[in-house]
Order: structure tokens, then sequence, then C-alpha cells
């Protein structure tokens, strides 16, 4: 079997997965992005959802609300900060506002390469639902390029 | 959609967690595989390799055949689905919004950049 670079086998490792990115800007430019409110909303929901307002009080034990919105209505993430260092790390607690479930934790740190930056995000402890209800963004249709590419050989066996 | 128990889920993150354990579970997408078909590529003994099945035994991600002496064993899909589904929304999430980032970025630092060099 032939393995995308990609492979979620390796974001799988357990409940929790990790992206890495390299940013065109410097590293203070991309830690403001993820702490200043203002600069929050611009940016934070993948494209097809809006993210309407932000609150956010980036200080240990500091909260922050993210309200999104998409064709199924309304999103708001939830948590509270549990780690700041400037320009270095960013650790976070993820929940859905009216969607109970454990806290989730989201990891940020930030590597200074001078004009660019390498952000790797890790988020961890992803909730664990009875019956595996629809996720929030419904986007359960899509299948893990894993699970697919392990579905097709199953087939070609059939 | 397949209902799947919150422990269930919990073993298969749990056995989807170990490299050994991803890679037999890629040996067995190509096949019903036999124990000692599935330790060779892992220069591994039977009793470790052997362990690592009942894991994903347990988990469900697995499943024995018994041809007398011969066990064999073949992949089950969907716990492995339910599981990375979950994974993949919020990687989704994660991958969209870094994208945005990307761009937002990109456009700041061309507001900015008369500003770099003042006279």
């Amino acid at each position: 079997m032939t393995t995308p670079n990609n492979t979620p086998a390796a974001a799988c490792g357990g409940r929790e997965f990790v992206i890495t990115r390299l940013l065109a800007a410097p590293c203070a430019l991309v830690y403001q992005a993820w702490t200043d409110p203002r600069q929050m909303v611009q940016w934070w929901s993948p494209q097809g959802v809006a993210c309407r307002s932000v609150t956010a009080e980036a200080r240990v034990g500091g909260t922050y609300r993210i309200h999104m919105t998409s064709e199924r209505g309304d999103h708001i993430a939830i948590g509270a900060y549990r780690e700041l260092i400037p320009n270095r790390r960013l650790q976070f607690t993820w929940q859905w506002e009216h969607y109970p479930m454990p806290d989730s934790v989201v990891t940020v740190e930030f590597e200074d390469l001078g004009k660019t930056t390498r952000l790797t995000l890790t988020h961890s402890g992803l909730p664990v639902a009875e019956d595996a209800p629809d996720h929030p963004w419904g986007w359960t249709s899509a299948l893990d390029k894993f699970a697919g590419l392990m579905e097709q050989n199953l087939i070609k066996q059939s | 959609m397949v209902k799947c128990s919150s422990n269930q889920l919990d073993r298969t993150f749990a056995a989807l967690a170990d490299p050994t354990r991803r890679s037999l579970l890629q040996h067995l997408s190509r096949g019903d595989r036999c124990v000692t078909e599935l330790a060779k590529p892992h220069s591994m003994s039977l009793p470790a390799i052997s362990k690592h099945l009942r894991i994903l035994e347990n988990a469900g991600l697995i499943r024995r055949k018994r041809r007398g002496r011969v066990h064999s064993l073949n992949l089950e899909a969907a716990p492995m689905r339910q599981a990375s589904q979950w994974i993949e929304e919020y990687r989704r999430f994660w991958e969209g919004s870094l994208d945005r980032l990307d761009e937002y970025l990109k456009q700041l630092q061309a507001k900015e950049k008369p500003h770099d060099h003042p006279q």
C-alpha cells in the first residue's frame, strides 16, 4: 500500500494529532495573530465557516470564546489558557459550547526561523463521544484517507 | 452510522497509538495473513507480535480465524473508520484555519510593507 506523505496513520497517534506549518511571517507577528482577539477573528475558522466574534483574555487562567457560524448553525468554541510563553508556546483547553464533552487541549508551538515561523499544533485529548454522534461541523461523511485506503483494499480482496 | 461505544473508541485509539500495530494493520489491509507472515517483516518474536495482535483484536480492529493450527487474521475496517473520523474533523478544522492564518499574515505584511523602510 502506498502511504501519502501526510499519512493519517502518523496523525492518528492515539487521541491526538499534530500539524506542522511553515508560515511566511516573523514569529512575533504569528504569536500576535494567535493571541489578539481582533486578529484572531480574521482567520479563526476554515473556509465555509465564518468567524463572527472572538473574545480572548490571553493570560494563564484567562478564557476565550470563538463564535463561528456555518450553514449548520452556530459553533462556539470555548476554553481557558493554560500556558503562554510569548513567541514560543501557547496551550489552551478546547470545548464546544452547547455540545458537552470533556475538554481537549490545543498546544501551539512557534519556532522562530527569522523571516518565517514554524508552527506546530497538537490537538490532544480529543473527545470520545457515546455513540460517536455527528461532529458539530458535520463533516463525518468524509472518510479518513487511511481508513479509505484500507476499505479499497478490502473491496479488492472480496 | 455505525454505533460505537466510547470504550470501543478508547480501545481503538489506544491500539492505533503504536507504530508497530499501525504497520500490522497496513499489512493486513492487503489481505488476510497468518501470524508468522506478519512477524517476518517486523523482525519481532512471535510472542511479541501476538501481544500486539491481541490488542488489535480486543480493539475490534482485526478478527482471528482458525483453520486447524493456523490462525489467520483479517481486518475489520469499521472501528478504524469511526475513530479516524473524529480525528479527521478536527484536523480539517485546524488545516482550514491555518490556511486562512497564512493568508491573513501575508495580507498583513503586504499592508505593513511601506512602513518597513521609514524615511
